[in-house]
């Protein structure tokens, strides 16, 4: 793997030129290593990288405390006003509601006034009772929830591990979120896109329980290995016209639930601004923590190949400032730089952003290329922006007549 | 157009523009929405560099 980037990244040189990293603002805490689902697209246990099984499925609460501390020690640091926690895993519900709550106290302890603290966890729902719901009101923790869509879209992958489907459990999990004691804490939904569902029913059964967000997430794919459906460097554009057909719906109505995607896209070719790991060209300023203390990149990498998400430091000897001139994370910070000379050159550089940076990958070269789902990415943006131009038209041409 | 790419920018309005329209005509859409978001962070973009400057 040597050989490929970002592992030749001069990072002495960057510095030397002026470049500094933007410390993290986001920390994902893995408290459960294990699931209580056997989804046949996890990337963290269904990939190559294995590295699950040879990590603690419960942290400890000697490595909760320390990442307690380095948070705070980091936040110090870089005089943070805000920072976000999301609690991960596997399946974090299974770390217990007693767990949850005793880390946030922590947390919110070690951080000092000067840094507020948006927890949330993301959950597959399956554990979601009343009990959890009132630990995690009183730990101020707001909960996002993985559905695929509708029972049918939804149980062709998000399986219990005897084979049946979860939709069920699930939804009771999102019903008693999404009702009225418990409504504050709802975040949003997290749904994968597969060409098998129908975009629309996918699109209005996520709208059921009233999200306040929702989030599709590509198939993890690369080029060495695509994404169903996907014929690395074909013209067509099977996700981009899927997601199109979802944002030409979304648009048209009323806002009833932002569309994460949708509203960064929007945002950047306003010429606006997005912290977005998906679209854009902002530094990504997140890590990782793993049940055993080890400090790594985004899990989606594990896609990729065995150990892509390593840095190599841990909890205990390391504060976290030692990750941000690690190559693989300064890859994520420099922009444009990190792109390949096709991306560089392309018109849609700054919206696009590269796309999602594990879709990047291909085997021998490394994450210097256009994302896998380039002609979906380029489809899906200028869709976005024939709609915008149209409307911007109408909209400036009516002030003028008003002027 | 883009310097580093001598192609159009794919950003569709300046700034300037987008603080003169009227979000009335287009209340509760999602345009709306984009923009008075893009208004507000350039606010606190502007209000940062201010306190930035200020401290030098």
């Amino acid at each position: 793997m040597a050989t490929e980037w970002p592992a030749g990244l001069d990072v002495a040189d960057l510095l030397r030129r002026g470049w500094r990293p933007a410390p993290f603002r986001q920390f994902v805490v893995k408290l459960h290593g294990r699931c209580n689902l056997a989804c046949d697209y996890c990337y963290m246990f269904h990939s190559t990288d294995q590295g699950w099984r040879s990590r603690p499925a419960v942290m400890s609460r000697a490595v909760a405390d320390q990442i307690c501390a380095r948070i705070a020690e980091h936040c110090a640091a870089h005089d943070l006003p805000r920072v976000a926690v999301v609690l991960h895993g596997g399946e974090p519900l299974l770390a217990g509601a007693t767990m949850i709550g005793r880390f946030a106290v922590d947390l919110r302890r070690a951080l000092t006034m000067s840094t507020a603290v948006d927890l949330s966890i993301q959950t597959n729902g399956i554990l979601l009772d009343e009990r959890m719901l009132d630990v995690l009101a009183e730990a101020g923790c707001r909960v996002g929830v993985s559905l695929d869509g509708d029972r049918g879209g939804h149980d062709r992958h998000r399986t219990r591990t005897g084979g049946q489907g979860s939709y069920d459990r699930v939804m009771r999990g999102i019903r008693l979120l999404a009702g009225e004691r418990y409504r504050p804490l709802f975040a949003g939904l997290l749904c994968t896109v597969d060409l098998a569902n129908d975009p629309l029913r996918t699109y209005e059964a996520l709208l059921e329980s009233a999200p306040p967000l929702i989030d599709f997430l590509l198939p993890h794919g690369n080029w060495s290995n695509p994404p169903p459906g996907r014929t690395p460097g074909a013209p067509d554009a099977p996700y981009g016209s899927w997601l199109a057909e979802v944002f030409d719906h979304w648009y048209s109505a009323p806002r009833r639930a932002g569309v994460r995607l949708f509203d960064e896209t929007i945002q950047l070719l306003l010429g606006g601004w997005t912290t977005s790991e998906v679209v854009g060209l902002s530094p990504y300023r997140t890590l990782v923590i793993e049940t055993d203390g080890a400090l790594e990149q985004v899990d989606t990498l594990r896609s990729a190949y065995p150990d892509a998400a390593a840095t190599g430091y841990h909890i205990s000897s390391d504060p976290l400032d030692a990750a941000l001139t690690h190559p693989a994370l300064v890859a994520r910070q420099i922009g444009a730089e990190a792109l390949s000379a096709q991306c560089q050159r392309c018109p849609l550089r700054n919206v696009c952003g590269g796309g999602c940076y594990p879709h990047r990958y291909q085997a021998g070269a490394g994450f210097r290329n256009p994302s896998v789902y380039c002609a979906d990415l380029s489809w899906l943006i200028r869709h976005i922006q024939a709609r915008l131009s149209t409307d911007l038209a109408r909209l400036t041409s009516r002030g003028a007549e008003r002027a | 157009m883009d310097p580093a790419t001598a192609e159009p920018r794919p950003e569709l309005m300046d700034l300037r523009e987008v603080r003169l329209l009227d979000l009335e005509a287009i209340k509760g859409s999602h345009l709306a929405h984009s923009m008075r978001r893009l208004v507000e962070e350039a606010d606190r973009r502007d209000e940062a560099c201010a306190r930035f400057e200020s401290a030098f």
